[in-house]
Parts: structure tokens; sequence; C-alpha cells
């Protein structure tokens, strides 16, 4: 070995700079040409990197391509890659480079390209581009962009192409749009379930960040939310995406810090990242989407080192949103504008469930998390549909709130409800106090009862002035009827307001003399203003009515102490926890004049500020006070005693809403098996324990309960009490749940009466009980008698499940009219997903499914039902699904039961769809014979009729066409391609007379059906060795595709999507055969629905 | 294409001309250089029809195929032991390197002297080209030192263009694993540096 070389190699060995320039001054010994030439060759060695490391690849081609250590792009704007020509750089991710490219064969329009970056070509980079492009070609959504098409380059570069998705980050877009929280969240919605069908497939993003959602506005200035980018997507479970194992090579960082999990951020991958990861980065989204901030400040993360940056990720607690907003100093002015909102508004619009449904999204332990995407979406869902959200414990008042919100046409009811829902559906304090009262009652003389009664009666009397004004003088103007007769702008929210500002105003000197009327009416105005949040208009209206209470009644009454209850809960609802506090401690103050701490009044007021403290969110302290309290009754007056009796079922309704069932029912068990309470109590705790018992799914025995409870009350109360109506309702739900549909009829029509004498014909509890008789009878596929009954409460009140089943019965109905009108309602009210598989009717459903790009869901709705009831016919249109799925294993398996009921003649019919449904795909020779038994009967007899032929009835041409199109099929998969030719070029003078002979009707799917015969043309043609030919069939079937057959998401789809499915599994086919393409099980490559020009 | 007696006759050839080679006939060792020099262009062919979507084509991978098809099949166990298997990636290293130079030289002359002006020169042709005169730098290079060290540019042709590993290329030149790596640190220095002066 020459010097040069030891020294070299000596001097490579040290790898810190003075080292080894220490070992170069003794090596070469001032011989300075020698340090010179090493010195040369250690500076080339620093610098060669993976110089010769790689092997010279790609130069083999004609053309080749860039050596290693080349960074510069092959692809330039200009350049023609296969029928695209690049017109700009659009974007640049981990391994791809973006561009706009356009296409000209065969189709006109403009597309996404992405081809792997030059610089980048190892086998890692391009099998993770191989799977990107796997992983998007798996998937086909509307709010996913789509491939088109997938290649190598001449040389040899693989490309993919996508759908052009011409948008802006999500976050940017509601920003410049100043969009509200609620229309922020709609898109979100559907950003989540984009997400979701992506790991429906199995694969998981990664790298969700807004930048990844673009919003688009494609027509109408309707925006539709695109995830772009699966880059580095990751397969989940069997899927098989190219070769998984090079991911634990890279153990790096993928993806940005500020929208990545924690688990993504644990660098050594102990854990190993799932979807429940794309529903942190989709947490943090919602985040800035409400916040405009994320929830780890984007400056001190990009100042902080790598290793602190994994740390905050990991284990810092982000703050509320509602207590970032809270801290943003100035920026709030311009967060809130973009908001369309003020500073206090936005705040107040974000405490609570939305800072409970984002903080549920990023908990740091994923299995605290959304369980999926699609949870937090419904989560969102219910938050704007007014349904209480999972995201935190339900206290009862919240639940009450949501509830009122859910009712607002008809809010003054609601108030009244107020009651009903605390008796019967979950009996809290107000109505365990009354057991006490009534313990008081038996212990007292029969006259001091009639004295009761009397009071009763009074309440009762009052009630129904309440009810009368409130009903005749306000609500009647609130009804959105009566609004357009009034010439009022019909204004949902305004409304509710306006009622209320009116039944005040109108109240004035009206009363004068009715004190008790006049209080009963300010607390049930204020009750409403509270559930609206109008706190300081229902703080006047509560402490009104607490005063005229008080004056006439004094301290001790009912009506006082029910007063200051509901003003205590609306300071604690609305954060004045001291305010609530204080009302009970000068109630205890006063009461500690003249009794001591065991006596029943302090005991009786501690648990009303137990209460405040459950409404407050303090349910531990609320539960603490209340073991204590049971405790202390307990041993100054017995277990036996009711007001310990009362004191556990309150305890035993914080266990409930702590979610401690198992400590509630025991509690609530027990007091039932005693004998000493009054049988309203009982009630009470019957109609308790029975929520529970729904919850745990122990139907029979909740119903029990419930029966034996409305028994009670409708004995103390009478028949036609609010909490007995309630509970006939609450029963037809049970009923309907359990598929008890005449039952369930039987009670709902009895709690719709029942509703409407009590509370008006236009009331949240009238129209709520209408829906569910309704839905009832949908459910028993009486469509024709659901429909009005689901209308009237869908248009006074439209709610997503109210329009929802409108819409489905419509479906049964086939009012397509109808249909489309109420979608756009949906639309406008979001989109929600819809239950009940094997329901009547489910075909058409499926097709809405379909109609809304769900394909999928139709698919797998379609074949439980079959799974279920396999006597249903569903097999032929479960082919149509899968092939067009691309879910060729289904496909086949769905066949082969096709074929073995025609072995056993259990299968018959002479359908031509049948036979293509199960040409759909390359079949074995021997099971030809299997397929074809459905198309070898022409209708109408022997021969054929002609189209052209006089006065041929509507019908007849398309049972030609269709039939010719099977033949068509079935000779193109026999092999026989002149008999292929003759039978499709039938098909297609027929189509082509029926045109020109006018005859067409909407539902005849023409141009789907023309477009399926000329790709099996151009199938044909190809095999035939007519290449001119089958490009032009081809290019003909595109353009029918691209033009005359609408997409499935558009409004002039049809119901009856076989053929449409048909024509688009044709056209996938013959691309790949005519363009070369390898015969792929691509789904929906052909959906031309964007970018076509 | 009926491409099977082919090559089984060529196989055949090679196992001759490697026994041959191995014993020490000079002449084998020349002769064996156009016949895998020939298969090595039919199999790049061939595979460029046929994977025209798929992966890029590697020019060692080419070399291993080529081993295995010619060679590793038609020889026994026995035969396997046997070490003229450098032989033939000599051979097979040294061919890829003149199919690739010939390609790059090609490619030059094509654009230069051509009349194809008709499309404008993109950035996709430029950047070829680039990387054409790349390899045939490198080439330059490689005689360069081949004459100064004729070991270590074995080396770099064995490994670079024959897809050899490390360990391969050490028994396959009869040097250890730590002389082969020392070699390998030092051409590379030594080459980059050549290509950089210019």
């Amino acid at each position: 070995m020459s010097r040069d070389e030891t020294i070299f190699a000596e001097a490579i060995k040290r790898t810190e700079l003075d080292q080894r320039v220490a070992y170069l001054d003794q090596a070469c010994n001032g011989d300075a040409e020698l340090r010179a030439r090493v010195e040369r060759l250690l500076v080339a060695h620093d610098h060669a990197g993976e110089f010769l490391e790689s092997p010279p690849k790609d130069l083999l081609l004609e053309s080749g391509s860039p050596a290693h250590g080349n960074t510069e792009h092959v692809a330039r704007p200009g350049a023609v890659i296969g029928p695209y020509k690049l017109l700009g750089q659009i974007g640049e991710g981990g391994m791809g480079i973006v561009f706009e490219a356009e296409q000209v064969h065969p189709v006109r329009r403009h597309v996404a390209l992405k081809i792997v970056r030059p610089d980048l070509d190892s086998r890692q980079v391009i099998a993770r581009f191989e799977a990107e492009r796997q992983a998007l070609a798996l998937m086909d959504h509307p709010n996913i962009a789509k491939v088109l098409d997938a290649g190598t380059t001449s040389t040899g570069r693989p490309y993919f192409v996508m759908e052009l998705v011409k948008g802006v980050p999500i976050t940017d877009y509601c920003d410049k749009h100043h969009l509200t929280p609620r229309q922020r969240l709609s898109l979100f919605v559907q950003v989540c379930q984009a997400v979701q069908h992506a790991h429906s497939k199995g694969i998981i993003h990664r790298d969700l960040k807004p930048t990844n959602v673009l919003i688009a506005t494609q027509d109408r200035d309707v925006p539709v939310p695109k995830v772009i980018d699966f880059g580095v997507a990751k397969a989940t479970g069997t899927q098989k995406l190219t070769d998984l194992t090079l991911y634990t090579e890279f153990r790096q960082l993928i993806g940005s810090p500020l929208y990545m999990s924690p688990e993504q951020a644990d660098i050594d991958g102990r854990i190993d990242v799932d979807t429940r990861s794309d529903v942190y980065s989709l947490g943090v989204i919602l985040y800035e989407l409400l916040t405009g901030t994320t929830p780890f400040d984007r400056q001190r993360l990009s100042k902080a080192a790598y290793d602190e940056v994994r740390r905050i990720i990991r284990e810092e607690e982000p703050p509320r949103p509602s207590t970032r907003l809270s801290t943003l100093g100035d920026t709030i002015t311009i967060v809130s504008v973009e908001r369309g909102l003020d500073p206090r508004q936005l705040g107040q619009l974000i405490r609570g469930e939305l800072d409970w449904i984002v903080m549920r999204a990023l908990e740091k332990d994923r299995a605290r998390r959304y369980e999926t995407a699609f949870g937090l979406a419904q989560d969102v869902e219910r938050y704007l549909s007014d349904q209480p959200v999972e995201a935190c414990p339900p206290s009862n008042a919240y639940r009450l709130r949501k509830f009122v919100r859910r009712n607002r046409p008809a809010i003054a009811t609601a108030m009244l409800i107020f009651f009903v829902l605390v008796a019967a559906t979950a009996i809290s304090t107000w109505q365990a106090v009354r057991a006490t009262r009534a313990e008081k009652l038996v212990t007292q003389e029969r006259d001091e009862i009639a004295l009761e009664k009397k009071r009763a009666d009074l309440q009762a009397a009052i009630a129904k002035e309440v009810n009368s004004f409130l009903n005749d003088d306000v609500l009647r103007q609130a009804s959105p009827i009566n609004q357009a007769e009034t010439h009022h702008e019909p204004n949902r929210d305004l409304k509710v307001r306006e009622a209320l500002d009116r039944a005040a105003d109108q109240i004035g000197d009206r009363f004068k003399d009715r004190p008790l009327v006049e209080a009963g009416i300010h607390y049930s105005i204020g009750d409403a203003y509270g559930d609206l949040g109008e706190n300081e208009k229902a703080e006047r209206h509560l402490e009104e009515a607490l005063r005229l209470r008080r004056q006439a009644q004094g301290e001790d009454a009912d009506g006082t102490q029910q007063a200051k209850w509901r003003l205590s809960v609306l300071f604690a609802e609305s954060g004045q926890l001291p305010r609530a506090e204080q009302l009970w401690n000068d109630e205890l103050a006063r009461l500690r004049q003249v009794h001591k701490e065991s006596d029943r009044e302090m005991i009786e007021a501690t648990d009303r500020l137990a209460d405040v403290y459950s409404t407050s969110g303090k349910q531990d302290k609320s539960q603490a006070m209340r073991e204590q309290l049971v405790e202390l009754s307990r041993k100054t007056y017995g277990t036996d005693d009711p007001l310990t009796e009362s004191l556990r079922n309150n305890l035993a309704f914080v266990y409930m809403q702590n979610r401690q069932r198992d400590k509630a029912q025991p509690i609530f068990e027990d007091l039932l098996k005693r004998n000493s309470l009054d049988d309203g109590a009982v009630a009470a705790i019957r109609v308790n324990l029975a929520h529970l018992y729904v919850g745990e799914h122990r139907y029979s025995d909740a119903e029990t309960l419930w029966l034996a409870a409305l028994e009670t009350i409708r004995k103390n109360e009478g028949e036609h009490s609010p909490t007995a109506v309630n509970l006939l309702r609450q029963l037809g739900s049970l009923y309907t749940q359990t598929r008890q549909y005449e039952k369930a009829e039987e009670y709902l029509t009895k709690a719709v009466s029942g509703n409407r004498s009590l509370f008006g014909e236009n009331s949240g509890a009238s129209l709520s009980a209408l829906d569910e008789v309704g839905n009832s009878l949908l459910r028993r596929g009486e469509f024709a008698r659901a429909e009005p009954l689901l209308r009237r409460p869908a248009e006074v009140g439209p709610t997503i499940g109210r329009v929802r089943w409108l819409i489905a019965c419509y479906q049964y109905l086939h009012r397509p009219k109808d249909v489309a009108q109420w979608e756009l309602k949906m639309h406008e009210l979001l989109a929600p997903p819809l239950p009940t598989p094997g329901a009547p009717g489910l075909l058409p459903r499926c097709e809405q499914f379909a109609r809304l790009g769900q394909f999928e869901r139709a698919r797998d709705e379609l074949a439980a039902s079959q799974r279920s009831h396999p006597q249903r016919n569903y097999e032929a249109d479960l082919l149509f699904y899968d092939m067009y799925l691309g879910d060729v294993d289904a496909y086949e398996s769905m066949r082969r039961v096709m074929f073995e009921s025609v072995r056993h003649g259990s299968k018959q019919g002479n359908s031509p769809w049948l036979s293509i449904a199960c040409l759909l795909g390359p079949i074995d020779r021997d099971d030809i014979p299997l397929a074809i038994g459905w198309v070898m009967q022409p209708p109408g007899g022997t021969t054929l009729p002609s189209t052209g032929s006089v006065n041929t009835p509507i019908g007849t041409a398309h049972a030609v066409w269709t039939y010719s199109l099977a033949r068509g099929a079935v000779e193109y998969r026999r092999g026989d391609d002149p008999a292929a030719l003759r039978w499709l070029g039938r098909c297609i003078d027929e189509l082509d007379l029926a045109d020109r002979s006018d005859i067409l009707l909407d539902f005849e799917y023409a141009a789907e059906d023309r477009a399926a015969a000329y790709f099996l043309l151009a199938m044909v043609h190809h095999r035939m060795g007519h290449p001119a030919d089958a490009q032009q069939a081809l290019a003909m079937g595109l353009k029918m595709l691209q033009q005359k057959v609408p997409a499935a998401t558009s409004a002039a789809f049809q119901v009856g999507s076989n053929d449409w499915m048909t024509a688009h599994i044709f056209a996938r086919e013959a691309q790949a055969i005519v363009e070369g393409h390898a015969p792929t099980t691509l789904p929906a490559t052909t959906q031309f629905t964007s970018g076509g020009k | 294409m009926n491409q099977k007696p082919e090559t089984s006759t060529c196989a055949s050839a090679v196992t001759r001309l490697l026994h041959e080679a191995s014993a020490g006939n000079e002449r084998a060792s020349a002769e064996l250089l156009p016949l895998v020099y020939e298969q090595l262009r039919a199999l790049a062919a061939r595979q460029l029809r046929t994977e025209r979507a798929g992966h890029t084509l590697e020019a060692t991978a080419l070399v291993h195929e080529a081993y295995l098809r010619l060679v590793q099949n038609a020889t026994t166990v026995e035969e396997q032991k046997w070490d003229g298997r450098w032989h033939f990636f000599s051979a097979a290293a040294e061919a890829m390197r003149r199919i690739l130079v010939e390609n790059a030289r090609q490619r030059l002359t094509v654009k230069r002297g051509g009349g194809r002006q008709r499309i404008s020169l993109s950035k996709v042709e430029s950047v070829e080209e680039e990387a054409s005169q790349d390899l045939l730098a490198l080439d330059e290079a490689l005689c360069a030192l081949a004459a100064k060290h004729p070991e270590k540019a074995q080396l770099v042709k064995l490994r670079y263009f024959g897809g050899l590993s490390m360990d391969e290329v050490a028994s396959a030149m009869g040097i250890s694993v730590a002389t082969a790596g020392r070699h390998w640190a030092y051409a590379k220095a030594w080459l980059y540096s050549h290509i950089s002066k210019k």
C-alpha cells in the first residue's frame, strides 16, 4: 500500500477535525505535496456522500435519467409525459412533485400529475410512492382526490395522475370567507368522513394538516373539502401496500409536528401508529378551525429543539380551545371577525361542548380519544343538531339545555316540558323532595291532606292559565306558518327570542291580581331564556318569579323554593357558581337561625346546594356532599325514613350522572323493595331505574317499570298529566326500539294527542311524538301513512333526524322530486348516516347512498340484508356494487352464490341484467352457460322485435337494446368476437332509433347503456386487432360517460344505479385493455366528475 | 419470441467458458465477455418491453438475473462451490459498464448530431444529457484510476457495475473485507476528486 493510501485510510478513521489535523501533521511530517494530495482525497471523501453507492439504474434505458446526486427535476412545465402535458408545478411533497397537467387524449381535461422526485428514487421512496398510488386507488370518496391513471415515464420514473384539486387550505378558506363556527364544523364533518373512508380501506393518512385538506369550490361556490397527499399513508391490517417493512426503516418524524399525534412523536416507535393518530390530527385541525391557533404554539415548536418538540407533543396538556381564546390578546379580534362573531360570542360558543369534543380528540392516550374519525364526526354532528354530545359526562341540565335548543321553534312548550323531562326522564331533587313532603302528608291529618289537594288543584289551575297564555298569545306567533302569515321574516333563531320578548312585553299588568299566575309566566319565560343562554334576561324573570312567590306564599313555599332552585341552576350553568352557592348559603343561614344541622329543612337545602354543584360540573363534590347527607339522615331519622330515601335517590342520581351505574342501580333497586315510600316516589324511582335498564338494553325490565310508573302517575295526577303523557312517549319509543310496532303506534298516538291537548299542535312535544309515530310506521313499511306524520315536524322544526326520515319515506314512495327537495334541506342540516339495514325499500335507499357517493355503504347494507335474509334477491345488485367498488373477491364469491342457485334451479328469471351482472368481469369458460341462461330468451318471443317498428310500446325499446347489450357481453366473454360485434352494433342501432323516435323516458338510462356498449365494443375491437376502432369506441364511450351520464352525486342521477355502475365498470376494463394499462382493479378511476370541459 | 433454447445454449457455453477461464484460459475469459454482453442487452431490452409500468430497471439487478439464468441453473451443486462465478461477475460488470457507456455516448450523439430539433429541448432531455455526461466522466476517471491502481478500478467495476456486496467483492478478488473497504474508500475519493477537478 502506498503511503498516500495508508495515511488516507488512517485519517478517515478520525472523524473529528482537530484529531484528523493532528494526525496529518504528524504523519506527513512536513511533506507539503503528500499532505496536499491526501487532503484533496479527504475533501473528496467528505463530499462524496452517496457517490457510487447506489447502482447505475435507469441509464440502461434508451433515454436515461439523471444520475445520483442530481437534484434537477426530470419534469418541467412544457414536458410531455404520456398523454399529459405538464403546465406548472403546484406542489412538492416528501417524495413527489405535483404538476398541473393537461390531458388531451382520450378526454381533454386538467389533472394533477405526481411524479417521484428525481433525486430520491431509492427503492424506499419508490415503494412509498407506489404505496401512495395504491392507497389512493383503493379509495373512492367525493372528498378524496381520485387516482385517474398511473404509469412510468420513458425514463422509468413512476408517476400517477389524480383528479386536479384547485383549492386552498381549509383554515385559509374558512378565514377568508369568514365562515361561522357552524359552517366550519359542517366542512370538518366531511373531512372526517373522508378520513373515515380511508380508514375503512385500511389506510392511515399520517400527515393530516390544513395544507392537506383543501377546499375546492367546484360549482356554485359550494365548498367541497378534499383530502390530499396520502404520501406517508400507511396500510393497516392485512391490506397489502408495497413493502410495509420499509417503513420500519424510516424512524424519522413523518409529518408536521404541529399536527402530529403523541404516538407519532414517539421516535422509538414503541407504539404502532393506528387510525386514532389521524383522529388526533383531525382534533388539531378542529382546534385551529375554531380558535385560529394550534394547540401548541407554532413559534414555540419551531424554536424548540427536536427532542423538546417530541416531549411537548407527548407530555404537555394543551389548553382548551376556549381557554386558548381568552389568552390570545389582541389577536382575538381578528379571529372573531373571521368567524363572523364578536369575541364574547365566540368564547361563549366554544366553551362547553366544543371544548369537550376537541379535547377528547386530542387525548394523549389514544384509548380515550374517539375510536374513529366517524365517531368524531358524529359528535360534531350531534353538536350541530343540538343533541347531547358524547364527549362529556352528560349532566341533566346539559341534556335539558340541548333538548330545548333542539326544539327551538316551539321553545315555550319546551320550557313546560322541562318539568316533564325532569319528572319523566330522570327524576332529580325536586321530585324527591316531593317524596319527603308526601311523607308529611302521611303523618298529617286528613283535612291537611285536603288542603294539600286544594293547593295542588290551585297549582294545576295556575299551570293551565300559564300554558294558555304562552301557547295562545306567544307561541302561535312563533311557528313558521304563522310567521309567514304575518309577513315576518321567518328566522328560527330570532323567532324564539322574539316570541319570548313579546311574551315578556305582554305580561304588563294583565295579571295584576293574580301574582301566582304572573309568577308562573315569569318563571317559564326566565327558564326558557336560561335555556337559550340569555342569562341576563333569564335572571330578571326568575328573580321576579321568586319575588312574587315569596310575597304571595312565603319563603318556605314550594314555588318559592322552585324559583330559587332554578335561579341557582342558572347561576351554576352560567359559571356564576359563587352566586348560586350564595343563594343556598343564605337559605341555610336563614334556616340555621331556627334549625339545627340535622333538621330536615337544613338537609333539604344542603341537598339543593349539592344540586348546584352537580349542575356546574362538580359532580364529585356533589356526590361527596350527598353521601354525607345520606349518612346524616340515616343516623338521625333511620334508613326507612322517606327523607333518607329521597336523599338516596338523589345520590343514586348523581351516581348515574357520574356514570357509576353499578353504584346507582343497587340503590334504586333497594329503594323499590321498601314499602314505606309514597307511590309517587316509587314511580319516580322506577322511572330513573328504567333509564338505567335501557342503557343496559334490558328493555323488558324497563318496560315493566315504566308501565308501573305510568299506572301510578295516571292515578295520582290524572290521565293527561304531562308526566303521564311523556311516559307514554317513552314507552312508545321503547316499543319502536324493540320492534313492537303496533304497541309503539298505540302509545305514541296517545302521546301525540296528549301533547296536543296539553301544549298545542305545533309544540315541540307534539311534533316529537308525531315524529316517533311516523318513524315507527316507517319501520313497518307503511310509508304512505308515515309521510304526513313525518312531514309536519320536518316542516315546522326541521332537524337532521326528521328530514332524514322524511327523505327515506319519499324514497320508498318513489317520489324523486320530494326526495330532491328535502335533500336540499338535509344538506343544509348536514348529511347524516342512516341506520336500519334490512328495512323494506332497501334498494332505493342504497341508491340514495350511491347518490351521496357512499357506494360502499350501499353495498354493505345490501350485503348485510342479503346475509340475514337469504331469500331476498339482492345478489345481482351486490354484484354490481362489488365490481364497481373493485372488490373482486366479494364479486367472485357472490357470483358463486348466483351460480349455485342457478344449478339448483332456485333462481330463475329472464332479465338480461342478471347476465350482465355475472359478466362484469372475466369468467371461467365452464361458468359461462350458468351466466347466460337469463338472456337466451329474447323479449317478445323468439324473434327480437325492432325498436323502429311502428308504435313501439314504451319499454320495449329498452328491453331490446338491453337484451342486445347483454348478448354482446355474453359473446365477448365467450370469445366470439364477430357475434359480439353484431350484438353490440344492434344495441347501438336500437339506441339510435330510440333516440330519433323520441320515445325515451328519463328512467331508461340510454346514455349509460350506450356507454357500456361502446366500452364492450372497444374491447372486442382491441382483441380483434383493430386498434384504431378500439380507440374510437373507447373515446365515444368516455364521451358519453362524461357528457351524458350524470355524476352519481349530481341531482340528475336517477334511482336505479345498476346501468350506471355497469357503464363505469366496463369503462375501467376497456381503458385498462385498450390503453394498455396493467389490468388492475382500480375502483372508479373513470369517474369524470370534475375537470372535464 | 422463443428464447428458451437460445438461453440454454448460451448457458452451457457460458458454463464451459467459465470452467476454462477458471482453469487459467485467458482466451476463454475474452470469449465470455461478448456472450454475457449480448445476454445482458437482450435481458434489458425484454424487461423494458414487458415491465413498462413498474419499477425502474437496475443495471446491477440485471447482472444478477443474468447470472441466475446463465450460470446457476446450468451448474450442479458441486459446481456452484467452485469460484468460477467471480469470472462471470467480472465479465458481467465489464459488459454492463460498456453497455452503459455506449448508451450514454449514443444518447449524446443523437442529441447533438441528429436533426430532432422539432420539440424544443426540455429540461427532461438536458437532465438526461447531464446524466450521460456524468457517466462518461466517471468512466474516464475509472480508466485513469485503472492506469494507476488497476485493482481498485476492478473493485469499483465489480461493485458499481456488477452490483456485488463488499463481502462478495472481497472474496471475488481474494482480499480481506477490511482491505476491500479501504480500497473502496480510497477509490471513491480518488474518482470523486478526479471528476470534480474537471
